[in-house]
């Protein structure tokens, strides 16, 4: 994989001209008005200004059922206990059957769309992976992983906003180094400099209502410059954002590699993504959300709602690959990660209820891909957590540690998981 | 074991959900609901007061009352009206904090016929709702919704209102949970704003007894063979002594325990009782020994070790200074002084926990002469802009689409620690509350004065009128000179709206 050098992205011109600095410069409303204009488009760049990569973090909701996602199918006890929800073993009989990934791992039918990336070595499966404390609330789960922190502490911000608080911006003057893809701010990105929700990428600014919002931006820029803070600051990142985004043809956007994007929140948040970061404007993560692996009923594993779900994850991050690959955009670390997995046995009403240990899965070119990464604890009773469910032998936060450190220029990794006694493991995620 | 909640979003129970919030909004049922004038209340007192507020003046808006007195009506409002503030300097403050206090006196029977006319569900029960909206079980919700809009909007009792929303985050339940739709219409009415501002120790057994809070954080499937301690952890560290203060995992555990059997009557259960409602199941519950923060709730105590448990926390000092503190966040500001808490904590605990009496000590004119500003979230923002330019709302649909893009639609914040109440969460939403204007001057839902937006005014008279009731004449001279250039430039009906829009995205109307 070749990356090209720093300074090599054709967008020092676009650099130089943050929306203060304009502003300082032109300083009338007129000019103000014409800014478009003069403001260079953006170009989606086939080329990248670091050798870092752009962190992507998904966040599956609801507690993705790991056995299912990626089938351990050479456990008998798999098929025991999950009489009527198992996916079928690749070489049983029927046409939903599992495809392996190696002696021990298959994906599931719904999965498969992302047999090229772990073909290509670019795509990470981690299993008996996630969140050692033995919460099974969701928001519990959730608030801990996202903030980085074991048990309840005094932590307000989530890991990734205080790895952007201690690394150092891939582009100087950029205007948003983070976004969190929702209508609030995700917990993990919480403390992030010049960090925004942005509900939808292209449709980010004012009401065109009487078509004065150029001349409306510069009135709240003058309102709010001398006003103190936190609200100076904050509208300055706002409007420099509105700016920036405006600049971005989302809508013009056209994926390489044939990539098709599903029509779905997810796949549309993805596509906005690689247009996002092939606009090259210092963007250094983002982080979004898929919903609904809360699957206690019906779960569905080869023809319902988590196939489904598992469909539209496996199809976006196929072709998130594929479009970025396809661009030589291959500096990226994308990373999916779940509050808790689910029991290894099936309840009454053919689904799974709350359990432990689950999987993650980390895609970029630098991703040791091809493989699934497991130290297995096995199925068998006795090799259970709690009696009932996968036990974790990976912590989340080793996985975190090392792509961060490694690929995204943090250099204070006790910072990002500041729990007392932890000290981050090097499993060779990043090659 | 916990097992079979399941969160609307985290879920497929209903797969509605998992579209953005706000196209769930745009499916409500349209319905336009036009209040009888007089429960608008002074709203057309303040369409009034717009037609001759800055008459005369060009220099600067004018300021109705002092900023002392200006200070508690904006803390004890949703945001104030001109005619809060005529009322305030007639009567003095600490007159006016105790007419809002003595709630009960400020008539609001024409808003509250208006509204249950308008909004059946709002009368019905729990089984009820089960009954006639197991299959509509949006309309619940955007009733609820509405209600908690026009309530903030028109109702005299806007103290009452202000300190529900408090309560509201502080035993908060996300409507979106599965249930709730139907749940939590009722523990709005029968917990929270039955117990707003009377006894602490009453609202929290209303809520442990409360279907829609046994539910949400599955204390219905605590049980004796499988204690599950989600509920008795939260009643700890969120609704009682707070995180870390005075209190050890044993003994959340055996708070747990106390509450053992404690559930409701779900539809598919075959708990006896009207459905819908409380149930203690003897044989859930644990009966032996336990020891909750070194007393010993005796064996055999059933239902009794649960209520004993809430009498103990009720009367914790930890309690009255978490209560006192997380009262003076939102009443007063975000960093309120040790002495402060300490009076405020005392009240609690002189009076058994009455609110009122908290209320009173925080919000006292000489206590709030220290407090800082403090931003206000999205739906502050957006009702408090409505009372001040005296607008009329037909239709919440559209600004309850704009709360869910800013990211504040009532009851609908997932953990159960409530909204937060900071300016840090806030500030990172600017743009979405920079468009609430746009709805409240542009929008055709909402009805301004025809002297509100009337291009023939001079500009001067429009910028003063703005101040005079957006801010009790403190604009910003930056505020003042952006206003004042983009009515110079040009000036029609149309921008004098957007000038409105502009002035209500103002960085001091967004503080209060």
């Amino acid at each position: 994989m070749k990356r090209k050098n720093a300074g090599d992205c054709g967008c020092d011109e676009y650099r130089n001209v943050s929306r203060r600095n304009f502003m300082r410069v032109g300083g009338s409303v007129a000019i103000a008005a014409a800014m478009p204009g003069w403001l260079p488009r953006v170009a989606f760049a086939d080329s990248h200004a670091s050798d870092r990569d752009v962190v992507v973090s998904v966040f599956l909701r609801g507690g993705v059922d790991s056995l299912t996602m990626c089938v351990p199918f050479n456990e008998k006890q798999y098929y025991k206990l999950r009489p009527t929800i198992a996916i079928t073993p690749p070489d049983g009989k029927g046409s939903d059957k599992a495809t392996a990934l190696d002696d021990d791992f298959g994906f599931p039918p719904a999965m498969t769309p992302l047999l090229d990336a772990y073909g290509s070595d670019d795509l990470l499966v981690i299993h008996a992976c996630g969140l050692e404390n033995p919460t099974r609330s969701h928001f519990e789960a959730m608030h801990f992983m996202e903030v980085g922190e074991g048990n309840p502490g005094a932590l307000f911000t989530g890991w990734l906003g205080r790895h952007l608080q201690t690394t150092a911006p891939t582009m100087e003057s950029g205007v948003l180094r983070a976004v969190g893809i929702g209508y609030g701010l995700q917990r993990t990105l919480v403390g992030g400099p010049k960090t925004l929700a942005v509900a939808d990428l292209a449709d980010f600014g004012l009401d065109s209502d009487g078509g004065s919002e150029q001349e409306r931006m510069q009135a709240l820029e003058n309102m709010y410059e001398p006003y103190s803070e936190p609200l100076s600051t904050a509208a300055s990142n706002t409007l420099e954002t509105i700016d920036l985004l405006r600049e971005i043809s989302f809508d013009q956007y056209k994926p390489k590699g044939g990539a098709r994007y599903p029509d779905s929140a997810f796949g549309y948040a993805m596509k906005s993504t690689a247009a996002l970061i092939k606009a090259d404007i210092g963007v250094d993560a983002i982080a979004i959300d898929l919903d609904g692996w809360d699957t206690h009923e019906e779960q569905g594993s080869t023809d319902g709602w988590m196939n489904y779900l598992m469909r539209d994850l496996a199809r976006t991050l196929a072709a998130f690959h594929a479009d970025m690959w396809a661009s030589s955009r291959s500096d990226v670390a994308v990373t999916c990660m779940t509050e808790f997995g689910r029991n290894v046995f099936e309840n009454g009403s053919r689904g799974t209820d709350h359990g432990h240990g689950s999987l993650m899965l980390a895609m970029g070119g630098s991703v040791a891909g091809g493989r699934v990464l497991t130290k297995w604890p096995g199925l068998q009773n006795g090799q259970l957590y709690d009696g009932q469910d996968l036990k974790i032998t990976i912590d989340y936060r080793d996985v975190i540690t090392e792509i961060l450190t490694k690929r995204a220029g943090n250099t204070a990794p006790e910072k990002l998981f500041p729990d007392r006694g932890f000290a981050p493991t090097d499993y060779g995620v990043i090659t | 074991m916990e097992s079979r909640i399941q969160h609307g979003w985290f879920g497929p129970a209903n797969p509605q959900l998992q579209q953005p919030r706000r196209e769930l909004i745009a499916g409500a049922p349209p319905r336009r609901v036009i209040l009888p004038r007089e429960v608008r209340g002074d709203l057309a007192t303040i369409a009034a007061a717009a037609r001759t507020a800055g008459n005369g003046r060009s220099a600067a808006g004018a300021r109705l009352v002092s900023e002392a007195e200006a200070l508690v009506v904006r803390r004890a409002t949703t945001g104030p009206t001109t005619a809060d503030y005529a009322h305030i300097g007639s009567m003095g403050a600490d007159a006016w904090l105790d007419e809002q206090l003595d709630f009960e006196q400020l008539d609001n029977a024409a808003l509250e016929d208006a509204l249950h006319a308008a909004f059946p569900t709002l009368s019905l029960s729990a089984k009820e709702l089960f009954q006639q909206y197991d299959d509509n079980r949006f309309i619940p919700i955007y009733e609820l919704w509405a209600a908690t809009f026009y309530r903030a909007l028109y109702s005299p009792r806007q103290l009452f209102e202000r300190m529900a929303t408090f309560w509201s985050d502080h035993f908060s339940i996300d409507i979106f949970g599965e249930n709730m739709e139907l749940l939590k219409p009722v523990d709005d009415r029968d917990v929270v704003r039955s117990h707003t501002l009377g006894e602490f120790p009453a609202l929290l057994s209303a809520s442990a007894h409360s279907p829609a809070m046994l539910s949400y954080l599955t204390n219905d499937t605590n049980e004796k063979n499988h204690p599950n301690e989600n509920y008795a952890r939260e009643l700890m560290e969120l609704h009682t002594m707070g995180a870390d203060r005075g209190y050890s995992e044993k003994d959340v555990k055996e708070v747990a325990r106390c509450l053992t059997g404690w559930t409701w009557n779900g539809p598919y259960c075959d708990a006896t009782g009207e459905l819908g409602t409380f149930q203690f199941v003897e044989y859930l519950h644990d009966n032996r020994t336990k020891r909750v923060l070194g007393k010993t709730i005796g064996s055999g105590g059933s239902v009794n070790d649960g209520e004993q448990v809430l009498a103990i926390l009720s009367g914790r000092k930890e309690t009255a200074d978490h209560i006192a503190t997380k009262m003076l966040r939102w009443l007063h500001g975000y960093e309120p002084s040790e002495k402060l808490v300490k009076s405020v904590s005392k009240s609690y605990r002189r009076s058994d926990g009455d609110i009122r009496s908290m209320v009173r000590t925080a919000l006292r004119a000489k206590h709030l002469g220290s407090a800082t500003p403090k931003l206000k979230r999205p739906f502050h923002l957006m009702i408090s802009a409505l009372r001040a330019i005296g607008a009329e709302v037909e239709d919440v649909r559209q600004p309850l689409n704009r709360l869910a893009a800013a990211g504040h639609l009532p009851f609908a914040w997932v953990p159960p620690n409530g909204y937060p109440d900071t300016a840090q969460w806030w500030s990172s939403l600017l743009l979405p509350r920079w468009s609430f204007g746009t709805t409240i001057a542009g929008g055709d839902d909402v009805l301004l004065d025809p002297a509100a937006d009337d291009p023939n005014a001079s500009v001067g008279k429009i910028v003063d009128r703005l101040d005079t009731l957006l801010l009790n004449g403190a604009m910003t001279p930056a505020t003042r000179t952006e206003l004042t250039k983009f009515l110079n430039k040009r000036k029609n009906r149309e921008r004098v709206r957007a000038a409105i829009a502009l002035a209500i995205a103002a960085p001091e109307f967004q503080e209060y």
